[in-house]
């Protein structure tokens, strides 16, 4: 049964052929599909007697699916009952890139005590600015990435240990 | 009439820029970065010529390699479309230099405006209004005092500047020194100037912008204007003409204020004088000439049937402009949405990666401009421009409905797009009304989220989706029916 993510929320589905259509369903609820014809970038898929286009994509574990000008993205997700974070996520304290770009400013250094949503580092890309702030209170533990550098998405710029524990941060 | 041009720029506006040669017989050279090798307008142009790496300062940013590649291919004439080079005077008097013709205005007229405390003033003398503001001796301590004479709030931006870089309104005293800073910073980046002049700000203000064409004869006239309110920290996202705002008295003055104010700086070509209109008072403002083709041009081609790009080839190859002020009109209402690859649920965050399909929308009355192709990849080293939608219909609302049909039809996948931002503006009640001023999407629409979780036919066609081949390369449309098709089986 696939089981896919949008907006964090997961949608587990199961495709059930019946007739010229199918029976789709999503966690539970019903969907009747009349009847669907492949299109070269997408499908056509008949609900309560009306046809509609719809254009379906995939990359690896995505998919995007649009109608009407208005375009979802999915990721696949371990299906119900494997709760948990696999990776990628932002786990504690580790602040990692949006986009590639490259660091124009590094505005804290390790063993900073930082606040939650104070910036850490300005990355541009994309002729824009773009903020890197702390997820939490906390101190920082390591900078790794310098003014200039260039980074990937998802590469982690700064570790940030949560919590402030018992001296306080400045006066 | 030259017999090849060089295009010094990249993505819709070369491609656009290609058009406009090949209509008028004209051979383009295209020139490239390593990032652009399979790009569109690199497949479109006659040659093309690689000049370095990706970043821009490295290729496309290259004065002098670029003209060397136009000696080398024997181009006679540079068009550097917008952004990169467009409005660089240093650059425009190498060209001419190297005994070539810069597809734009003289590099004097570009220097005076792009000056843009020396534009102040000289508009000023020209006799066009321009805000209360402070353009004296750039120390913070002198723009903090001229700040509260002029009274907040204020609007501190880059001397140099241009397109809201280094830009920043300023509500109360108390953010001043931050924002100066950080103006500084942004101006230094952009410009590699950071000086600094502060003006009255105008809350509600409209962008109103006049294109003027002028050629080499002394004939200057405008071509009407274009509202460009809907914008988000100074990026433009919808632009149109006729403005909402405009009545035929108001259009008349702005119209001979534009002339006025390209004719003070000995204007030739395309250019574009932005006002801001106070929506209460109806004053207007000169704000700043933009001195080569806009991004938005497509919707004034729209409205008076002039090719722009076209005639800005012309008045550089010596040709008279032939038609009189009175000899142009607006017919009908254009609208231009710009979709750009960024997610407008998360602040509006640049998204980048391979287009696994765009699919832009057709009809009567249906333009794009676009740069990309399906296969084609959005990446971070320019700006996240991906098409430009126009259409022209018979009156507003007529091109309002033409816009929602054009974006429905568009699909984009691989990076997030706004186009269901676009939608939800077009069918907000304060952009039917007009109403909505340059600070309408960062008051109105800053927490702005899709209508609604995917519907029963999107999850449908999610569930549906795994039945597909893998479209990780697209594959061109079949021509006839699939023998192989999954939906033949059982």
């Amino acid at each position: 049964m696939p089981a896919y993510q949008h907006n964090a929320r997961t949608y587990n589905l199961t495709l059930i052929p019946v007739g010229e259509g199918y029976r789709v369903e999503v966690d539970g609820r019903i969907i009747v599909v009349e009847a669907v014809e492949p299109r070269p970038e997408g499908l056509r898929i008949r609900l309560d007697g009306r046809w509609h286009t719809v254009y379906v994509g995939r990359a690896g574990k995505t998919r995007w699916v649009t109608h009407a000008g208005r375009a979802f993205r999915f990721e696949q997700a371990a299906p119900r009952g494997r709760r948990g974070r696999s990776g990628g996520g932002g786990g504690d304290g580790q602040v990692r890139s949006p986009m590639p770009g490259q660091v124009r400013a590094v505005h804290a250094a390790s063993g900073d005590a930082v606040s939650q949503g104070q910036t850490l580092m300005l990355l541009e890309a994309m002729k824009m600015e773009i903020r890197i702030q702390a997820p939490c209170e906390g101190i920082v533990e390591a900078i790794h990435a310098d003014e200039g550098a260039v980074v990937e998405k998802d590469q982690v710029l700064v570790l940030v240990r949560c919590g402030m524990e018992d001296e306080k941060a400045g006066e | 009439m030259f017999h090849k041009i060089l295009i010094a720029n990249r993505g819709e506006i070369a491609v656009r820029l290609i058009h406009a040669c090949h209509e008028l017989g004209v051979q383009a050279v295209a020139v490239y970065s390593e990032a652009d090798a399979d790009a569109r307008f690199v497949r479109m142009a006659d040659e093309a010529v690689l000049i370095g790496p990706p970043a821009a300062t490295e290729s496309y940013l290259k004065a002098d390699a670029i003209i060397q590649a136009a000696l080398e291919t024997g181009a006679e004439a540079i068009h550097p479309g917008y952004g990169f080079l467009a409005e660089n005077a240093a650059f425009a008097r190498a060209v001419q230099d190297a005994g070539l013709t810069f597809i734009g205005p003289p590099p004097e007229a570009i220097a005076a405006m792009g000056d843009k405390a020396a534009a102040r003033r000289r508009m000023e003398a020209a006799g066009v209004p321009i805000t209360p503001g402070y353009q004296g001796e750039d120390d913070d301590r002198a723009l903090a005092d001229a700040a509260r004479r002029i009274g907040f709030p204020v609007l501190v931006k880059a001397a140099a500047g241009g397109g809201g870089k280094g830009m920043r309104v300023v509500w109360e005293e108390a953010d001043l020194d931050e924002s100066l800073a950080a103006a500084r910073r942004e101006a230094r980046h952009a410009f590699g100037d950071d000086r600094l002049i502060v003006e009255k700000f105008v809350p509600r203000a409209h962008h109103v912008e006049f294109q003027i064409l002028a050629d080499g004869h002394g004939h200057t006239v405008h071509l009407f204007e274009r509202e460009c309110s809907v914008q988000r920290r100074y990026q433009k996202i919808i632009e149109e003409t006729p403005s909402p705002l405009l009545d035929p008295d108001l259009r008349a003055r702005m119209g001979q204020a534009a002339v006025a104010a390209a004719r003070a700086v000995g204007y030739v070509n395309a250019g574009t004088v932005e006002f801001i209109v106070d929506p209460d008072t109806r004053a207007f403002y000169f704000l700043e000439m933009n001195t080569r083709l806009q991004v938005e041009h497509p919707i004034t081609e729209m409205v008076t049937g002039l090719d722009l790009a076209q005639w800005q080839i012309r008045i550089a190859a010596g040709e008279p402009f032939p038609y009189r002020q009175e000899d142009l009109q607006q017919q009908g209402h254009a609208l231009e949405c710009r979709v750009y690859a960024e997610d407008p649920a998360s602040g509006f965050l640049p998204s980048t990666g391979e287009l696994l399909l765009a699919r832009f929308p057709q009809g009567p009355g249906i333009r794009v401009d676009a740069g990309v192709e399906s296969g084609d990849a959005i990446t971070h080293h320019y700006d996240p421009l991906i098409a430009k939608i126009i259409v022209h219909a018979e009156d507003r609302d007529a091109a309002i409905r033409r816009m929602t049909y054009a974006l429905r039809q568009t699909a984009l996948h691989g990076v997030i797009t706004n186009t269901a931002f676009l939608l939800d503006v077009l069918a907000h009640p304060d952009f039917r009304a007009g109403r909505a001023d340059t600070k309408w999407v960062d008051r109105e629409l800053a927490d702005w989220r899709p209508e609604a979780g995917p519907e029963d036919l999107i999850l449908a066609a999610l569930a549906l989706s795994d039945l597909l081949p893998a479209t990780a390369q697209p594959v061109a449309a079949p021509a006839g029916p699939d023998p192989y098709s999954p939906w033949k089986r059982g």
